[in-house]
């Protein structure tokens, strides 16, 4: 497994570019910036943590110097974060297999595959951590992030209903969407197998 | 050449279709050519003959599946017998040198071998052994650019394995140019 090279530029659908790069240590200001100004809907009312408090991503920025959180950023001009996504690790007890992977991107960014891009970076360096499996929590109101994911593989292997309750008191379903974290080179095998050894249409 | 009528062939499980799309598509996305490409599968499925067809042209391609190729790639012995016979008469065949034994070729074939398996297993893994085999064809036809087949390359393969393709395309590359200079001046 070749260990990607950061920053890495990419270009979204509408031609912009972003810069990828790990999250650092002296990033909180502009991550607290970031999530400052995601407008409150029923997206980031269900953030796990209260994004809106400073003191909640200085502690997130911490965190993720440990092994316990990997977090990359995306990038534009004078270094302003766009979009942010984490994986969660155990890394021990029964678990310890698994990644929870988190993503949020400004509105301005959305729809234009940089949630998709984010997840990719997630699922690769779960890959070299020797994670086995990523599951991801959504709501069912969650169109869009959870279209996300299924487009890199994420399936719904569970839903539990009315499991979850926005600021108006609406009940909502839970899902849990997980994939597995193939070895690239199993992938190969299975991309030349799937040329070979396809034979619809012939 | 203004067309090249190629033909890769081998067993299944080598790569052999998945060598003939990054060849085509290096033509077509990152060197300006058109191509068009087909495959076939033997009887059965894994460890049977198949090929993979490509037309390579500066020009528009009016008929797309290879009649007589004038180049033939080949990486099992069984496609070198299947095969062999339709290469034109002063066409151009690549093998995989420990795979293959050459007979009854007609005069004017030029040959070039290469152990690609061999190769690849050194690099690590035999999955690449195709990819080996591409950086030959690349070195020794020059048929498509260096710069596109990388590019096709790392736009082919699954994320994470760039680098070691790559390098396989490289050690492939550099065995088929040296080798091609070398029968150039014998």
């Amino acid at each position: 497994m070749d260990k990607p090279e950061y920053p890495q530029r990419v270009t979204l659908k509408n031609g912009r570019t972003v810069l990828l790069r790990p999250l650092e240590s002296g990033d909180e200001a502009e991550l607290a910036r970031f999530f400052s100004k995601l407008p409150p809907d029923e997206c980031t009312e269900f953030f796990k943590d209260d994004v809106y408090d400073s003191d909640v991503v200085r502690r997130f920025v911490r965190q993720c110097g440990a092994d316990r959180i990997w977090a990359i950023l995306a990038l534009v001009e004078r270094g302003r974060v766009v979009g942010d996504a984490s994986l969660h690790m155990t890394r021990d007890g029964w678990r310890r297999h698994v990644g929870e992977v988190r993503v949020v991107v400004a509105p301005a960014f959305q729809r234009q595959k940089l949630d998709t891009m984010l997840i990719s970076e997630l699922v690769n360096h779960a890959s070299l951590l020797g994670l086995k499996k990523l599951e991801a929590l959504v709501l069912d109101c969650q169109v869009e992030t959870r279209t996300a994911f299924e487009h890199l593989g994420f399936r719904e292997e569970a839903r539990l209903g009315k499991h979850a309750i926005d600021f108006h008191n609406r009940l909502h379903d839970l899902l849990i969407l997980t994939n597995t974290v193939e070895d690239p080179w199993l992938q190969m095998e299975n991309l030349v197998a799937n040329l070979e050894f396809s034979r619809e249409g012939y | 050449m203004d067309l090249v009528e190629l033909k890769v062939g081998g067993f299944g499980g080598q790569g052999i279709i998945l060598a003939g799309l990054i060849i085509g598509k290096a033509a077509t996305l990152f060197d300006n050519q058109h191509s068009a490409m087909t495959q076939s599968f033997g009887p059965e499925a894994r460890g049977s003959a198949c090929s993979s067809q490509v037309i390579i042209s500066k020009n528009r391609i009016l008929y797309p599946y290879v009649r007589r190729p004038n180049i033939l790639v080949v990486m099992s012995q069984e496609a070198f017998t299947k095969f062999s016979p339709s290469l034109v008469p002063d066409g151009t065949l690549l093998y995989e040198s420990d795979l293959v034994e050459l007979a009854n070729l007609p005069a004017g074939v030029k040959t070039a071998g290469i152990p690609c398996t061999r190769i690849a297993e050194e690099l690590g893994t035999k999955i690449v052994a195709n990819i080996v085999m591409v950086g030959f064809f690349t070195g020794q036809t020059g048929v498509v650019s260096r710069e596109a087949i990388r590019k096709a390359i790392e736009n082919s393969v699954p994320r994470g394995t760039e680098k070691l393709n790559l390098e396989a395309f490289e050690r492939g590359y550099t065995f088929g140019s040296s080798d091609a200079k070398q029968r150039v001046a014998s």
